[in-house]
């Protein structure tokens, strides 16, 4: 298990971790979500060892990452900005994860190179973003990590290679039991993929549940009413947004979708239906509170 | 399978040998022409060196290439294997790999120093190899070359580790390992600028001690070669002979039989050496705290980063703002005989360095141009500082304008001027402490009027001296005083100061004091005399006649010489115009060299010739008379010399 406590991480001033907390149950995919400069990178960073945590613990099976060997071989990680030795090639950097890595498999680097048919003994560095990525891809699964950590991991990869990479990862889950931290952007992506979501905003963890939990817990209500009677639902009615196009209203309420339409029947409207959201409008809506909304312009 | 546990990491260490093979492949490739153009030389010549020869070689290159080629290489090896903590991308993945800090520590060091120690084995090896097939091979000195060698590595490579471990920026590394390596001689050199602009007289800060803290200086000062001439000579330097391989050559060189060849300054060595281990035991402990997010930082830790803020400031302060002061006051408003500074001047222009130095240390801290906001504290605190230093130099808390030594305090003393250089040992006699209580008398004199020399400019000078008209007699000249005190400490001044030959028979004038003292008896004797140390060798006559003397006849002109001296007959000196009289005297144009032997018993033990040139003047008559009875002049030579002195009134 993953577990980051009260992580404060400092900049010059900058707070970029405040407090964060996160919690990755083994065996899960967790979707790690934010807008730009939250600290997602912040915290994988934590997690990867990179950084040690200013106060707070940042921990993998019970023990902080930091400075340690026996559990960073445990974890595999690709960041946003893959680094590869000016002159190498794939070939020269599996050697080198082989070195460091003790589950690096052979068998596994040889079988990938069907699939990602990239030349291994080509210069990484004239490779495309996405062919780099795809490298960065073949050599950390081949560590055979436990714990499998990405940042943006899709960015520049083409949508049949986004898939591909995916269900390896997927299959790696299923299989062998490994847990996947994931940040991104691709909302709808990572509700394919994700069973556990946490969202930060400005350093901190603001919400972090299950997806099927969270996709429960927060509703779009669409109501038709009377011409002319526009009822003010009440207060108790946790109502993030309202909208309306002529006479339908759209509601996001935090609630059950029982709960919310048994609240809203008793206002008679002509018409009332609860709809499930999607993770992208979760994280809008949820981030709203945070004064983080999508912002109408006028130009 | 990886250890849990480790501290040395083989896929590392050769990662890093074969990144940056080019460099130590081609340097050791380079290095192995050496021996190859020896191995051709031996193949086709008839030269066929014996171990003398090899020792002499290595220890020559040891003590001259070596060290700049190693301070120069150590640099590199260490910014190449520890770049990484430089670019957030490359920290990103050496800290993610599954090893603890020592092991990327350890593994690192050990790839650098292999880097560093590859070229050496490579021309070292092959030398080796071809010195036992001829047989030339001199096991002692390899092991002193090889030791020295580690010694200077672990040195260099420790501080350029030291220097890579406080910064985080590429460019900085080696900048900061420059610093490094001569802050000490620059602090000293710009301290003694500062003092010489505060207190008259004082030009350095005869601060040599600190000069260890410049290794490269100080493995140049003390670091040597030697050779021992002759078997007589070496008994003596026993205290000296520490690190010798004893190799006897039977062949004779220049007419001497080298014994001895060795290294002088090992010992220091040894100890840099050590040093050079306490560094990379320190960098360790550094790396071990460093953060992962200063990758690209100039200061990798943030307690540093007030100490490079202000430290660049006080640098600047220092340098840049006596420049300035020199180039914007100096060369506009009147310029100091005795490079004096004004004080309010001298304070504006060093608050201005302090504070460019300052804000440029800002600026490459945070990486922006825009520093100035809430830096004013800083910027007073800067101001304030130059202020303070500058009012104490001025009030002068350690007496450094009015010291004079008291004569019992004086081991040994210099004095130095146009036309005398003049060394005492008051202990000696009666007369060299004669000679030394008037060097403290001018010391004095120049001292009472310490108001009117520091206040002295060039147009004062300059007015003088046109005042004085057509062949004007006024001079600038420099008075250098050196006092070697019996407790071990030296002091010395100099001062520049205005000469008028109307002042030069005035007892009571400085310029009075210097003529008496370079033309009193003992001055007179000692422009003759051969030292005491000294061995009389010959004489030779230059000028409007030549003549070389030796055996009973050198030494019979040597004692008229000396009888002239005594009693007054050779010329007294314009000492600021050097050789000439100021007695009306006829000097010719002819000079007789008293050569003489000194025994130099220092690290190369050899024999050094030494003269003294003595003016032939006509109220010398003893002289005249000796060279006459020798049969090297005849009459008619010296009424050649009259007619030529007539001719063009040399002297007059």
């Amino acid at each position: 298990m993953i577990e980051v406590n009260g992580a404060v991480k400092t900049f010059d001033g900058f707070r970029a971790l405040d407090g964060a907390t996160i919690t990755v149950p083994d065996g899960g995919v967790y979707g790690l979500v934010g807008p730009n400069g939250a600290g997602k990178s912040t915290i994988i960073r934590h997690l990867t060892g990179i950084y040690a945590p200013d106060s707070g613990d940042v921990l993998v099976e019970g023990e902080p990452v930091y400075e340690n060997p026996e559990k960073k071989a445990l974890i595999a990680a690709i960041p946003d900005d893959w680094f590869y030795f000016q002159s190498a090639t794939i070939r020269d950097m599996m050697r080198f994860y082989r070195g460091f890595y003790p589950n690096f498999d052979m068998d596994r680097y040889e079988k990938f190179k069907d699939v990602f048919a990239l030349s291994e003994k080509s210069p990484i560095r004239r490779m495309s973003k996405g062919m780099q990525k795809q490298a960065a891809f073949w050599l950390t699964m081949c560590c055979r990590p436990k714990y499998l950590i990405l940042d943006e991991p899709v960015d520049g990869l083409d949508p049949v290679m986004r898939r591909q990479v995916w269900s390896l990862m997927m299959n790696d889950v299923s299989e062998y039991g490994t847990t996947v931290l994931v940040s991104s952007h691709n909302l709808r992506e990572l509700e394919d993929v994700c069973d556990h979501v946490g969202i930060m905003n400005k350093g901190k963890v603001l919400l972090q549940r299950s997806l099927s939990d969270l996709q429960e817990n927060i509703v779009k209500l669409q109501a038709v009413w009377k011409p002319g009677e526009t009822p003010v639902l009440p207060r108790e009615l946790d109502i993030l947004h309202t909208s309306h196009v002529g006479r339908v209203y759209t509601y996001i309420v935090r609630g059950t979708a029982a709960a919310v339409l048994e609240r809203v029947q008793s206002f008679a409207p002509l018409m009332a239906e609860a709809l499930p959201l999607s993770l992208e409008e979760i994280f809008i809506y949820e981030l709203g509170g945070e004064q983080y909304a999508v912002k109408e312009i006028i130009l | 399978m990886q250890s849990k546990r480790s501290f040395f990491n083989r896929t590392l260490f050769f990662k890093n040998l074969s990144r940056f093979w080019p460099l130590w492949g081609g340097l050791s490739a380079i290095a192995a022409l050496m021996p190859l153009y020896l191995l051709l030389e031996l193949l086709t010549s008839n030269v066929r060196p014996d171990s003398f020869d090899m020792a002499e070689g290595l220890y020559s290159l040891v003590t001259e290439a070596a060290p700049p080629f190693i301070f120069a290489y150590a640099v590199l090896c260490a910014a190449l294997v520890w770049s990484y903590l430089c670019f957030s991308r490359a920290v990103g993945l050496m800290h993610t790999l599954p090893v603890d800090r020592t092991c990327l520590f350890v593994t690192n060091t050990l790839s650098g120093l292999t880097m560093m120690l590859l070229p050496f084995v490579s021309v070292g090896g092959l030398t080796c190899l071809i010195a036992l097939c001829w047989g030339f091979l001199s096991p002692l000195a390899v092991l002193h070359t090889v030791l020295a060698v580690l010694c200077l590595i672990s040195l260099f490579y420790g501080l350029a580790t030291f220097c890579a471990m406080l910064t985080g920026h590429l460019a900085a590394i080696p900048a900061l390992y420059l610093l490094l390596n001569f802050l000490a001689a620059l602090l000293e050199n710009l301290v003694g600028i500062l003092g010489s602009g505060f207190w008259l007289g004082v030009r350095s800060m005869e601060t040599e001690h600190l000069l260890f803290l410049s290794p490269l200086l100080e493995i140049k000062e003390v670091f040597q070669s030697y050779h021992l001439y002759e078997e007589d000579y070496w008994p003596d330097l026993s205290g000296h002979v520490t690190w010798t391989a004893v190799v006897r050559k039977a062949e004779l060189v220049d007419g001497h039989e080298y014994m001895l060849v060795g290294l002088d300054g090992m010992g220091a060595v040894l100890l840099y050496g050590l040093a050079g281990i306490a560094l990379i035991v320190l960098s360790w402990l550094l790396y071990r705290r460093r953060q992962s997010e200063r990758a690209g930082d100039v200061a990798a830790y943030v307690p540093l980063r007030p100490v490079f803020r202000f430290g660049a400031a006080v640098l600047s302060a220092l340098s840049l703002g006596i420049l300035l002061y020199q180039f914007f006051w100096d060369a506009f408003f009147g310029g100091r005989l005795n490079s004096l500074f004004q004080f309010v001047p001298a304070v504006i222009c060093m608050c201005l360095g302090g504070l460019i130095g300052y804000y440029i240390a800002s600026m490459l801290l945070e990486k922006s141009l825009r520093v100035f906001r809430g830096s004013l504290k800083g910027a007073a605190v800067i101001c304030a500082g130059v202020l303070a230093l500058c009012t104490v130099l001025k009030l002068d808390p350690f007496r450094m304008v009015n010291r004079i030594p008291e004569l019992d305090e004086i081991q040994t003393l210099s004095f130095y001027t146009d036309g005398g250089d003049l060394y005492f040992t008051p202990g000696d006699s009666e007369e060299a402490r004669q000679c030394a209580r008037q060097v403290l008398a001018i010391h004095q004199a120049l001292l009472d009027r310490k108001d009117e020399l520091a206040a002295l400019t060039w147009d004062d000078y300059n007015r003088a001296w046109r005042d004085d008209g057509p062949g004007s007699r006024v001079r600038n000249t420099s008075c250098y005083f050196e006092y070697q005190l019996k407790n071990g400490g030296t002091i010395s001044r100099r001062y520049q100061y205005i000469v008028a030959e109307t002042r030069i028979k005035d007892p009571d004038a400085i310029d009075g004091k210097i003529s008496a003292l370079l033309n009193s008896e003992t001055v007179r004797l000692d422009r003759v005399r051969v030292p005491s140390d000294g061995t009389f060798l010959r004489l030779d006559l230059y000028g409007l006649s030549n003549a070389e003397l030796e055996g009973p006849d050198a030494e019979y002109v040597y004692q008229a010489l000396l009888q002239d001296a005594k009693e007054g007959n050779i010329a007294n000196q314009y000492w600021w115009y050097g050789d000439t009289s100021d007695t009306g005297v006829p000097i010719y144009n002819t000079y007789i060299e008293v050569d003489y032997t000194i025994r130099d018993y220092g690290r190369n033990a050899v024999e050094y010739v030494r003269s003294k040139n003595v003016p032939i003047s006509e109220s010398m008559a003893y002289t005249l008379q000796a060279l006459l009875d020798t049969g090297t002049i005849s009459q008619d030579d010296i009424h050649h010399w009259q007619q030529e002195y007539d001719q063009y009134s040399y002297g007059g």
